[in-house]
């Protein structure tokens, strides 16, 4: 039984991977940028963390999860200021980071991978990327909304 | 506002969307919280008991560690496993569970037990007494790699103690005391999750992306195409509603549309297929108008204009059949037709009025309401109201004390009644609403036949139709052409004079307004002759999208129309008897050339 359930944590790892190609796909051009999408965006970050450590029960010590968790938040801050916004046809465009896209999913993809070997050390490991991949996402979609929703609207829409 | 009114009105599909979405992602988290429940809870709710000489250490990972390890010559692994010093042969005996229950360890109830280490050749104490003496852990480590070199061994193999214990303080820096790596279980349920929730987020946000290009095209339909007034970076493009009718017997039908929307070109009557932001807001109101009573848009012309703020805000639709209402831009288009307002005026101008032209507008002059007018394009109107916001007063503007002002940022509304020319079909051919007077006052400059839609038939309330009449075969009737104006051929309706009659219409004066470099003051605009950018005073930009929209329609429908035209003769050239069964009828259908006359006289 334990097998089977290692080979389907291998198997969700490989799905996330794939999962992570096709978002990357869909967020390969540019779209709209919607202040609702971002917070959604980035509550749902939050809640998958969530989830997943306590569904898994893998541990990260606190000052470390912080300390990874805060430099992601950096990290998204800082890439959040070289998204292009502009308003083009009325709406409000924008391209996402891709990057950091793929590196949340890969970070859950080896989470998971990490949890099916039996050990709470690799699993902790697991955790790290993961901890700094969504504190980039969180970060990362919070300025964003800020921006969008500072944004001005251009005083000519003519052209 | 009008935009987000316009965004509102949309909002019925996309609450739809968005309430969909939230259900899924919900669904799924009380589906996984259930999981969760059902599959790790119990797991983890368990309080693990080991066996007889077993202890439950939750920094192991195998959980049921053995209590004498040290005292049996043996040494706890990386996870915590009881085993002999490398050299050493381990001599094991089975776990004895006859009296423990092995549900209560589970997946951590060991199966054998480390009795001793032997160093081969010597055989297990059960066999020879020949043990090595190992008193204590601490004497161990030393035995087994700390006394030689003093440090961590270089290759963890070599010796497993010091390795064991650096790996512990690892993992409990990492992990932080008391962490346990999860089990397949909840390791299973962690990817689930995450896999389950990225893939709802993924198959959300392509349906969502899905569901914007199709009612895009959905609305492309509804809506003929228009697009928003400010919205000239993207071409517009027409609705076509008499793409669907290939059949031949229909062309004659559609060559009167056609026609009666080339009489629609450049018209300012055209307010239906006009989607302006102010457009949606003038629905909204007229929608709100409609649940009312009708009496409440009466306001009495015997009195100051300010009446109509107690009014409810009427336009944009038709009040009844025959009447229909401006406001906005549009409104402002025909007060400057009425000579009311200068060149340029835009919504955020206020207007002064003296007497005279006070009286003027709220009709207490001779002329008063109603009162015809001809527009440029040929169109003629009964303007029957003109409602406003006049600041000031009717009292003060008699007697000079205070400015007088109309407020074109509050909406003016005019209503008008529509006197639709129909131009009259070809031969064989008879509107079903003939020439009727209506009952209301109809201006007839020529001889051509008027269409009272009041009487019979309604206007459409279809933003991508025009009006037409409805056709229908009449048999040995022939309808001759007794209009005396000036007659263009088809194939001299040109782009120029489109052009000019959309010139005409708006009196922009190219010369003076137009710059082809960005100037202070000055706004950018798309030229529909040259699709350029060009730079127009603020004022003046609302008539230039207004003659960018009228001039891509009209380009469009001139095209259609030469098409049908082209269709027709084309059926004009078939045999006789074929013509005769077309709904063209069939008594005066001679010959191809009278056909082919009879099609240029439009």
């Amino acid at each position: 039984m334990d097998i089977i359930l290692r080979i389907l944590n291998v198997v969700f790892s490989g799905v996330t991977i794939a999962l992570t190609v096709l978002m990357l796909l869909l967020y390969f051009k540019e779209r709209r940028i919607q202040p609702r999408s971002l917070l959604l965006s980035a509550g749902l970050s939050l809640i998958m963390l969530f989830f997943f450590i306590l569904l898994t029960g893998a541990r990260l010590n606190i000052m470390i999860a912080t300390a990874l968790f805060i430099f992601g938040a950096a990290f998204g801050v800082l890439r959040a200021f070289f998204v292009k916004l502009y308003y083009r046809d009325k709406q409000v465009l924008g391209k996402y980071s891709l990057l950091s896209l793929l590196g949340w999913g890969c970070s859950y993809a080896l989470a998971i991978l990490l949890n099916s070997f039996d050990s709470a050390l690799l699993a902790s490991l697991g955790l790290a990327p993961l901890l700094l991949a969504t504190g980039t996402q969180i970060a990362l979609n919070g300025t964003l909304f800020l921006r969008r929703i500072m944004m001005q609207a251009p005083t000519s829409q003519a052209v | 506002m009008g935009t987000r009114l316009f965004r509102n009105s949309r909002g019925h599909s996309q609450w739809g969307n968005r309430i969909q979405r939230y259900f899924i992602i919900i669904g799924l988290l009380i589906v996984l919280a259930a999981s969760y429940w059902w599959l790790v809870n119990p797991v983890q709710a368990q309080s693990p008991k080991c066996p007889p000489g077993f202890v439950w250490d939750r920094l192991s990972a195998i959980g049921c560690v053995q209590e004498d390890c040290f005292d049996v010559g043996g040494y706890y692994d990386g996870t915590n496993h009881c085993i002999c010093p490398k050299g050493y042969d381990m001599c094991t005996e089975p776990v004895d569970y006859s009296s423990f229950d092995v549900e209560q360890c589970g997946p951590f109830c060991p199966d054998k037990v480390l009795t001793s280490c032997v160093l081969p050749p010597e055989r297990c104490p059960s066999e020879i007494e020949v043990v090595p003496p190992v008193k204590s852990g601490g004497a161990g480590v030393e035995d087994f790699g700390g006394e030689e070199s003093g440090d961590f061994p270089s290759s963890p193999g070599d010796v497993g103690l010091p390795t064991n214990f650096t790996l512990r303080q690892i993992e409990e820096i990492i992990s932080g005391p008391e962490s346990l790596p999860p089990t397949p279980a909840r390791a299973v349920a962690g990817a689930a999750l995450t896999t389950g929730l990225l893939g709802t987020w993924i198959l959300v946000d392509w349906l969502r992306q899905r569901s914007t290009v199709a009612k895009e095209i959905t609305d492309f339909g509804k809506d003929g195409g228009a697009i928003e007034q400010a919205n000239l970076a993207k071409p517009e493009t027409i609705f076509e509603s008499g793409e669907n009718q290939p059949e031949e017997d229909q062309v004659a039908a559609s060559a009167i549309d056609m026609i009666t929307s080339m009489s629609d070109m450049g018209s300012l009557l055209n307010a239906e297929k006009i989607s302006t932001p102010e457009k949606n807001e003038t629905d909204r109101w007229a929608d709100e108008f409609m649940k009312g009573s009708p009496t409440e848009i009466r306001p009495s012309y015997d009195e100051d204009i300010p009446q109509a703020k107690a009014s409810t805000p009427i336009g944009g639709q038709f009040m009844n059949p025959e009447q229909r209402v401006f406001d906005g831009d549009d409104a402002i288009i025909i007060l400057k037709e009425l000579g009311m307002v200068p060149l340029g005026t835009s919504r955020t101008d206020k207007i002064s009025l003296d007497e005279t032209g006070l009286d003027s507008f709220i009709g207490a002059s001779p002329d008063g309401y109603p009162r015809q007018i001809t527009l440029p394009s040929g169109k003629t109107i009964i303007v029957t109201k003109v409602e406003g916001i006049l600041i000031g007063g009717k009292d003060d503007a008699i007697a000079g004390q205070n400015p007088t002002e109309i407020d074109f940022s509050k909406p003016v509304v005019i209503t008008a009644e529509l006197v639709e020319q129909v131009p009259k079909p070809p031969s064989g051919v008879q509107p079903t609403q003939t020439a009727t007077p209506s009952s209301k006052p109809v201006h007839d400059q020529s001889t051509e036949t008027f269409v009272d839609y009041s009487e019979s038939a309604p206007m459409p309330e279809s933003q991508n139709t025009v009006e037409t009449p409805q056709v229908e075969e009449s048999p040995g009737k022939t309808l001759s052409r007794d209009v005396d104006q000036e007659q263009v051929p088809v194939d001299e309706v040109d782009q120029a004079d489109i052009d000019q009659d959309l010139e005409d219409i708006f009196r922009i004066d190219m010369d003076n307004i137009v710059s082809n470099k960005p100037k202070k003051g000055l706004v950018p605009v798309i030229d529909p002759k040259t699709d350029e950018v060009i730079y127009v005073t603020e004022n003046d930009r609302p008539w230039w999208e207004y003659y960018y929209r009228e001039h891509k329609k009209m380009m469009k429908l001139h095209k259609e129309y030469l098409k049908i035209i082209e269709e027709l003769e084309r059926l004009m050239r078939k045999p006789q008897h074929d013509v005769k069964s077309s709904s063209l009828g069939e008594a005066d259908i001679i010959g191809g050339d009278e056909i082919s006359s009879a099609i240029d006289d439009f």
